[in-house]
């Protein structure tokens, strides 16, 4: 024996034929829409496709220093200025210039 | 300006830096870093110091083998021999020791993939071959038998080559030499100049001499092929091995019958694979890759083969990281005369510590400061001594050596201890340097003394009954930034701060003036002597002004060594035309003030005036390093055996003569003609006179040489050329 929903697809029918001419307003399809249950994979979709607005200027520049700084060592810009001096038979390392303070 | 992104697009974006970060960026800062160690840059350490501490590493063995390279920038020996010392990379013993970290790393990496029986991996051996050569140059002896040890049964066939190479080496070095040749015997291909350099070494102790010249020669065939980079320089990574055309020099060298024996030591423990030289080129000695004539044992002695009857320079090479923490106790020779065999030891001792202060100190004028150090037991006296840059405002200009006197005013201190008082200061002219084509002056050469608000770095030295210095807290190699130092709080005065600032004719003006309105102004007086006695500009000096400001300055504050700095200031012509005034300064000095300089000063009035047998007198009172000026004078007296016998006591101050030729030429002149005699007396007169400008003395040298007919006087007058450098032009 067919257990179809014979009386269900009736129903169906019924309620396309006599719904074809109906229109909702935008309001009624939004009310509809936004009080429905939204799915995980919908919400993460709507959440990928928002769109936000970042300041261009700001976003460059923390950028290239982001990777200036992974590339580049800290004291990579200062030249180390190294000088030997000969004294007593020992060698006097003079790594760096120090500023003397005038008073 | 805003830009509208999707948050998908910013996701990818902020994945993709971080892939940047953490993938790209590493490799980019292997990549720099290795290009920049193949040029030997010294900014490569800090790629891969930054390449290192990412969190990702691609490429870790390649990282690890380039960081622990850039850390040791070379293996070059730092030479210290009798005529001076240098040479080596500037590797500080913590660098040393994070690079040979940074190997064990790699090597313990390596073993932990289980690399199969022949695969080679050329950061697994090579770490290996420079962990083995670390050992040797930081003179760890233990650590090279652990590495000899670790590689002996390894799967790996060149690990396994290596340890039995190293292990060959170390028996040569302890003088096994039998199994040295044994294990070396028993390589059955070819290797790399490393082991025909060693197998020719050994064969050469063995009294094999044909066979070790095959040795060394075998590297330089056409037919020889190399059989990998690991075997490459000689043990310890230094770059000394035999050429070709040097073997048969080599080999000639140990025809001789005279043995050199000796120890390296520190606070009297041995030294391991110091390597020893000896040469007879007097004054030179290559700071680049020479071959030791002998390597310390394990127990820090040595022995060469047997070398001819001479006259040389000794002198040892020893990897720089291993002379930052020690201070090398040096003799006051320039020479050994090798006769017979003979002893010779090289001594190093701890750096003396100084207690007080611990770090640099800041003292106000006026106020006292306790300087101690550590007492050492064997020492006579110390001496305690401030460094000073001719100009401390750019840290240029020279770097000199003024010593501290105590409130006594002694500079010979018996105990560890002193108390410094910038009162006590004598005004000693020194640090005399000038810069620039005009020859401008450098303020200290004006100062003389501590001024305000600069560092000074202080140093002691410990010495014995015999002035030997047995301590210092100077260590061979040194950072300026690590040694303790003084700085005066204070104010420089108007006149101080145009010195300073090197506005010296406004400084002259402003004293000029000074001393119209007070005659008798130290500071005023003080200065002026020092510009005009000295010279601020080339050729702006006025020796009599000096005297008369000098003058009141002695009447006025009894103080005469301001009259003497002039004395010690002036050449040639100036000394000739004020002379009279000069030994009249001279003849009051104290006598409990007649120092080395002192008689210096008196031997040239008496080479001034031409009166050879008083300069001799005075120079012989010189208590440390002789003037060359005595031998000359010898010479000029005829009195040939004195001067032979001078320049063999080894204590006379030179530079480049070499003595044995000298010597030689002394001991063979007295068959030579009137007239040779004649015209080498009366350059020796002229050159101790100084009464020629260089120029002229030049032109006497150059004519004297071309026309002396004895080989030996020529040789003998070209070293005194070279030794006064006559010989250059400038």
């Amino acid at each position: 024996m067919d257990y179809k929903d014979s009386i269900g697809d009736e129903i169906k029918n019924i309620f396309e034929e006599e719904t074809v001419d109906m229109k909702l307003s935008t309001n009624t399809i939004d009310n509809i829409m936004g009080s429905r249950k939204i799915g995980l994979r919908e919400k993460i979709s709507n959440f990928l496709n928002k769109e936000i607005e970042i300041p261009l200027t700001p976003a460059i520049i923390g950028f290239v220093l982001i990777i200036g700084i992974s590339i580049f060592p800290k004291d990579f810009p200062t030249t180390k200025k190294v000088e030997i001096m000969n004294i007593n038979g020992s060698q006097i390392i003079i790594r760096s210039k120090k500023e003397v303070s005038k008073k | 300006m805003k830009l509208k992104i999707k948050i998908k697009t910013l996701i990818m974006l902020i994945i993709l830096t971080l892939f940047l970060v953490f993938i790209i960026a590493p490799v980019a800062n292997l990549s720099i870093a290795t290009y920049l160690n193949q040029k030997g840059s010294d900014k490569a350490e800090a790629f891969y110091n930054n390449y290192m501490a990412s969190p990702i590493r691609l490429n870790e063995k390649q990282g690890l083998y380039g960081y622990g390279e850039s850390l040791i920038k070379g293996f070059g020996k730092y030479k210290i021999h009798l005529t001076g010392r240098g040479g080596g990379e500037l590797t500080t013993p913590e660098d040393m020791e994070k690079s040979m970290e940074s190997f064990e790393k790699l090597l313990l990496k390596c073993e932990k993939k289980h690399y199969k029986d022949g695969y080679q991996d050329k950061y697994f051996t090579n770490s290996y071959s420079k962990l083995l050569d670390i050992s040797i140059a930081t003179l760890d002896i233990d650590k090279l038998l652990y590495w000899i040890d670790w590689g002996r049964d390894k799967e790996n066939q060149e690990i396994r080559y290596m340890s039995k190479l190293y292990e060959a080496y170390y028996h040569y070095v302890q003088k096994d030499y039998n199994k040295a040749r044994g294990i070396l015997e028993d390589f059955d291909e070819e290797l790399d100049t490393k082991y025909y350099e060693l197998m020719g070494d050994v064969n050469l102790r063995l009294g094999n001499l044909e066979k070790a010249k095959e040795y060394y020669e075998r590297p330089g065939k056409n037919d020889f092929v190399p059989r990998s980079s690991y075997f490459s320089g000689y043990f310890g990574g230094s770059d000394s091995f035999l050429a070709p055309f040097e073997v048969d020099e080599y080999m000639n060298k140990w025809q001789g019958d005279y043995i050199v024996r000796g120890k390296v030591s520190q606070d009297g423990k041995g030294l391991p694979f110091v390597e020893v030289y000896l040469n007879q080129d007097l004054g030179y000695f290559s700071t680049g890759g020479v071959k030791p004539d002998a390597i310390t044992d394990g127990n820090g002695e040595f022995e060469t083969l047997g070398l001819k009857q001479g006259v040389y320079d000794i002198g040892i090479g020893i990897h720089s990281s291993q002379v930052y923490n020690r201070v090398f106790l040096r003799k006051d020779i320039s020479s050994i005369e090798i006769n017979s065999n003979m002893e010779f030891d090289f001594d190093f001792v701890t750096p003396m510590v100084i207690n007080n202060p611990e770090e640099k100190i800041i003292i106000k004028k006026g106020e006292s400061l306790n300087i101690t150090w550590d007492e050492i037991k064997e020492a006579d006296y110390y001496k305690v001594q401030y460094l000073v840059f001719g100009n401390p405002m750019e840290r240029q200009g020279g770097l000199y050596t003024i010593p501290l006197k105590d409130k006594n005013g002694d500079e010979e201190l018996k105990s560890n201890s002193m108390v410094f008082n910038i009162e006590n200061l004598e005004n000693r002219i020194s640090a005399i340097s000038f810069s620039g084509e005009d020859e401008i002056i450098d303020p200290m050469g004006i100062f003389g003394l501590l001024i305000p608000n600069v560092e000074y770095p202080i140093i002691v030295n410990a010495y014995d009954k015999e002035d030997n210095q047995i301590a210092s807290s100077l260590t061979l190699i040194n950072d300026y930034e690590d040694i303790i130092s003084i700085e005066i709080e204070g104010n420089l005065t108007k006149g101080e701060k145009l010195i300073l600032e090197k506005k010296y004719e406004e400084a002259i003006s402003h004293y000029e003036e000074k001393i119209m309105d007070e005659p008798k102004d130290k500071e005023a007086l003080f200065y002026l002597v020092r510009f005009y006695s000295i010279g601020w500009e080339k050729g702006k000096k006025d020796i009599s002004k000096a005297f008369k400001y000098a003058e009141e300055y002695d009447k006025e504050y009894n103080d005469y060594n301001l009259s003497l700095e002039i004395v010690d200031s002036l050449y040639n012509k100036d000394f000739k035309e004020n002379k009279d005034k000069i030994i009249k300064i001279l003849e009051e000095t104290p006598y409990k003030d007649r120092d080395a300089k002192y008689y210096r000063n008196m031997a040239k009035y008496y080479l001034t005036i031409g009166d050879f047998i008083k300069a001799r007198e005075n120079l012989e009172k010189e208590t440390d390093y002789k003037s060359i000026d005595i031998v000359y004078i010898d010479m000029y007296l005829e009195d040939y055996k004195k001067a032979i016998s001078t320049l063999k006591g080894g204590k006379t101050r030179l530079t480049k003569m070499n003595t044995r030729v000298v010597i030689e030429g002394l001991s063979n002149i007295e068959n030579i003609s009137k007239e040779d005699k004649e015209l080498f007396k009366t350059l020796l007169k002229s050159g101790l006179a100084n009464d020629l400008n260089r120029e002229e003395i030049q032109d006497l040298y150059k004519n004297t040489l071309n026309s002396v007919t004895s080989l030996n006087l020529r040789n003998i007058i070209r070293e005194i050329g070279k030794e006064e450098y006559w010989d250059i032009e400038y």
